[in-house]
């Protein structure tokens, strides 16, 4: 094929940040006029990639070239200036300004005394609308309008702003069915006018109905660029999860116990703007077991951890220990029962800005352990926090220090250790390993290992397949707040899982 | 670092406090006067002989109680601006119970100082109230309320309580028994200032040592993580304002039995806002309040001897405390700045990697 025009090419670009490789030598070509579809897991490296492109970050090395010219894009004004439009995940726009002057801010047409021309600014929004089929009124305010709308209007104001390649960080996540099939209608149409199209996204099933060539991001490296009429969802599947053999498998003892001490019956949540975000959740995890709950983030499991840590209020359904409904305890009587590692430490599961010790405290201090009479008996809690240090291996300066000043993997073993102290039958555990490097992952698993293989029951939420396989005694697969798949880890492969996991397969009885 | 951060707000209030002596000197040349001169007379008059002392330390009472008042509430992660009017409610309740209550001698100012200490709690749990319930902003509540406050009680001076015969509104002198024991003859130094001290020491005891305290410092600093681990947050932070409104309510109590004996209209000269920044300096420290407070007593009672001696107005000593005032504003916002930077850095990648394919 001679001379083909991309309209943009990426060469071996990395970007760190820290030790971190976000993108490692990616490379990527795309055609001019074409929909390139970008998919792959969380932190596979999307939205760092796009973010190079769009000038919202530097890449640490490599070349980037934009319609055949090498270029340095330096900020979104210079990203603009080469004809780059970007539409964010989260829309970027004014609430209370009419659609047509959300499309030309900061480019409003003037009229003597640099007044703004708003019947320019509506002709030339209703005029743009039209020509790419965009159907919007522009004199309605923006926060009148519903999402799908929204997504109009950053599409126009990118056009408007002579966009050529259009970026679109996972357009279809907050879209109805019928609303995405109307976007791609509108991508199809730009691209038939000779726009490029970027389109990020882990859904695979739209991919394949959308777009014209696919690149799989895993881990930061670029999987390979395919023909979308070359492959199908399966192989693609396979690409984007594909298992490292990095993992060292962690002995379990086999069990034994057949007793189920965690259980959560018909569990119905809504989120604050009173969407549904989990329907009728069931599962049971037996003593000495890890349960995990897998899938795309975004798909309940923040609700879920919320819900069974008492910070969300359940609508229905029951959360049981050892057949005791705690459904409705509040935070205190729960921890009882229960012990949390929450997804975000840095928030929940840490006061950052408190010492060592007082982080390691938290839930004890009503507790005898660390008392003499009425008060704080600072050499017995002292002692305890040091054990604790010394068990969970937590590299600290020492026990007065700010938790801030340790590194994640430290931070994240405070709250294990902290969480698996109290002994509690039940061990709930949000994204154990996020932000967490190697060697703490490795330990946290030994001990959550540790932990089922004394006899507690332990619910994994994990969006992450690598330590979905590695700890994993049964597998429930979390799709849209509903449990849409279960399995055990020996008999389902990682790419089928993930088809599982993207909506692929197992919505057939339930939708 | 860590001994760097330790010492980093002693070092700011030290800068802020010479800072704010140095623009005391320039205004005092511009005057005319010899700043030598002026501050020798100032400190003569703060520090020199007993009775000088004697009258720092009993402007410092009710400063020990309203910096008291406010760290404590700001320690609990609530922006308290309203030990002002805090202190006006306890102090007409204290005046109220010494003026009216027919009590023997021994019970009559522990009562009037229980009852400033309702006043003053109670009238601080409407913002937490409000907080909690509408989620409005404390500071603007604490803020508006000095206001109601200040006025409320000027009502009931002018009206219902009225001393007959007086040019102004104020209640008739509280009994005998209910003045606050001297500890200086000659002054209005009383054992009002021992009651803070031991306030001062309570109260950190309680934040260092017992349950309620761990969870009031951890309340103050991360409310998610303060849930998580257990804590009822709604019933702590009511606690801390409680308490925090309670002892800016003594404060009051310590202005009327202690050195006005009667509760007159206006009565406080900002003891109230003082106490803002003399917790502010203090680090939001329980005992760190003490000798903040006795600074900004010495400031006042010199300040007066100042004025005698040169030229230059008592009003000097407001100059400086408004200085000290614009440093520590300045350095809240710095030393939030300077950890978010330090832990901005360290988390960058984290966060990163947290968010990389979203």
């Amino acid at each position: 094929m001679p001379n083909i025009e991309y309209a943009v090419e990426m060469t071996d670009v990395c970007k760190n940040y820290g030790l971190l490789q976000a993108n490692k030598d990616v490379n990527i070509k795309v055609i001019k006029g074409e929909i390139h579809a970008i998919v792959g897991e969380n932190g596979a490296g999307k939205t760092t990639l796009t973010s190079i492109l769009y000038g919202l970050v530097a890449p640490s090395s490599g070349n980037v070239k934009v319609n055949g010219r090498p270029v340095k894009i330096s900020s979104p004004k210079a990203a603009i200036a080469l004809g780059i439009g970007m539409v964010h995940q989260h829309f970027k726009l004014v609430p209370n300004f009419t659609v047509a002057e959300n499309i030309c801010l900061g480019q409003e047409p003037l009229k003597s005394l640099r007044r703004v021309d708003k019947k320019k600014m509506i002709a030339h929004a209703r005029n743009i609308s039209e020509k790419y089929g965009l159907k919007v009124d522009p004199e309605k305010k923006v926060c009148d309008l519903s999402v799908g709308l929204l997504q109009r209007v950053e599409i126009l104001k990118a056009l408007s702003r002579g966009a050529d390649i259009l970026i679109l960080d996972e357009p279809t996540a907050v879209l109805t069915p019928l609303e995405c099939q109307e976007l791609f209608k509108v991508l199809r149409g730009m691209s038939e006018q000779g726009k490029t199209v970027l389109l990020i996204t882990h859904k695979l099933k739209e991919v394949m109905e959308v777009s014209h060539h696919i690149t799989v991001l895993r881990r930061g490296l670029t999987m390979g660029t395919v023909k979308t009429s070359d492959t199908d969802e399966h192989r693609l599947a396979g690409l984007m999860m594909g298992r490292e053999a990095d993992f060292v498998p962690l002995e379990k003892k086999p069990q034994e116990e057949e007793k189920i001490t965690f259980s959560i019956r018909g569990l119905q949540v809504r989120d604050s703007f009173n969407m549904i975000k989990l329907k009728d959740i069931s599962l049971d995890v037996k003593a000495g077991e890890i349960l995990t709950v897998a899938g795309v983030e975004g798909n309940g499991q923040s609700e879920l951890v919320e819900a069974l840590m008492g910070f969300a209020h359940i609508e229905q359904g029951q959360v049981l220990v050892d057949g005791e409904d705690i459904a409705h305890q509040d935070v205190r009587s729960r921890r009882k029962y229960c012990s949390f590692i929450p997804e975000d430490r840095m928030k929940t599961g840490l006061n950052l800005a408190a010492s060592v010790h007082d982080n390691l405290l938290g839930g004890r201090q009503r507790s005898p352990e660390i008392r003499r009479g009425p008060f704080f008996d600072y050499k017995k809690s002292s002692r305890l926090a040091a054990d604790l240090v010394e068990k969970f291996n937590i590299k600290t300066a020492g026990l007065d220090i700010e938790a801030s000043s340790l590194s994640g993997g430290n931070q994240q073993k405070i709250v294990v250790a902290r969480e698996m102290s109290f002994g509690n039958k039940v061990l709930v555990v949000a994204q154990p390993s996020r932000g967490v490097d190697i060697g703490a992952t490795n330990f946290i698993h030994e001990q959550l290992i540790a932990a089922r293989n004394a006899g507690r029951a332990v619910l994994l939420i994990s969006t992450d397949l690598d330590e979905v396989y590695a700890l994993s005694d049964r597998i429930h697969v979390l799709f849209d707040g509903k449990i849409v798949g279960s399995f055990t880890p020996d008999s389902i492969s990682q790419q089928e899982i993930g088809l599982y996991m993207t909506g692929v397969k197992g919505l057939e009885g339930t939708a | 670092m860590k001994i760097f951060r330790k010492l980093l707000l002693p070092f700011i209030s030290l800068c802020a406090f010479l800072v704010s002596l140095v623009i005391g000197t320039v205004i005092i040349l511009l005057n005319g006067d010899n700043p030598l001169v002026a501050y020798g007379a100032l400190i003569e008059g703060a520090f020199n002989g007993m009775s000088n002392l004697a009258g720092t330390l009993s402007s410092a009472t009710p400063l020990i109680f309203t910096g008291l008042g406010v760290a404590v509430a700001f320690k609990g992660g609530m922006a308290n601006i309203g030990a002002e009017g805090q202190l006006y409610m306890g102090g007409m309740a204290a005046a109220l119970v010494g003026v009216y209550l027919p009590l023997p001698g021994f019970l009559l100012i522990p009562v009037a100082l229980l009852a400033a200490f309702l006043a003053g709690g109670l009238y601080g749990l409407i913002p937490a109230t409000l907080k909690i319930k509408t989620g409005t902003n404390e500071v603007v509540t604490t803020l508006m309320l000095n206001y109601v406050a200040i006025l409320f009680t000027s009502y009931l001076v002018n009206y219902p309580f009225k001393a007959p015969g007086a040019p102004l509104g104020m209640t008739v002198n509280i009994q005998k028994a209910a003045r606050l024991p001297l500890l200086y003859p000659g002054s209005r130094f009383n054992v009002g200032f021992l009651l803070a001290i031991a306030a001062c020491i309570l109260v950190a005891v309680m934040f260092r040592y017992t349950g309620a305290g761990y969870e009031m410092r951890m309340l103050g600093r991360n409310s998610i993580f303060s849930k998580y681990i257990g804590v009822d947050v709604n019933a702590r932070t009511l606690q801390c304002m409680f308490l925090g409104g309670g002892f800016a309510g003594i404060g009051g109590a310590a202005l009327v039995l202690g050195i006005q004996y009667r509760f007159v209209q206006n009565i406080s000269p900002g003891y109230g806002f003082d106490g803002l920044t003399i917790a502010l300096m203090a680090g939001f420290s329980a005992i760190g309040v003490i000798p903040m407070a006795i600074l900004f007593g010495a400031l006042r009672s010199g300040g007066l001897t100042m004025e005698l001696a040169t030229s230059v107005p008592s009003e000097l000593s407001k100059v400086i405390q408004a200085v000290i005032i614009l440093f520590m504003a300045a350095q809240v916002s710095f030393s939030k700045y300077f950890t978010e930077f330090m832990t901005g850095l360290r988390h960058r990648r984290e966060k990163k990697q947290g968010t990389g394919g979203s």
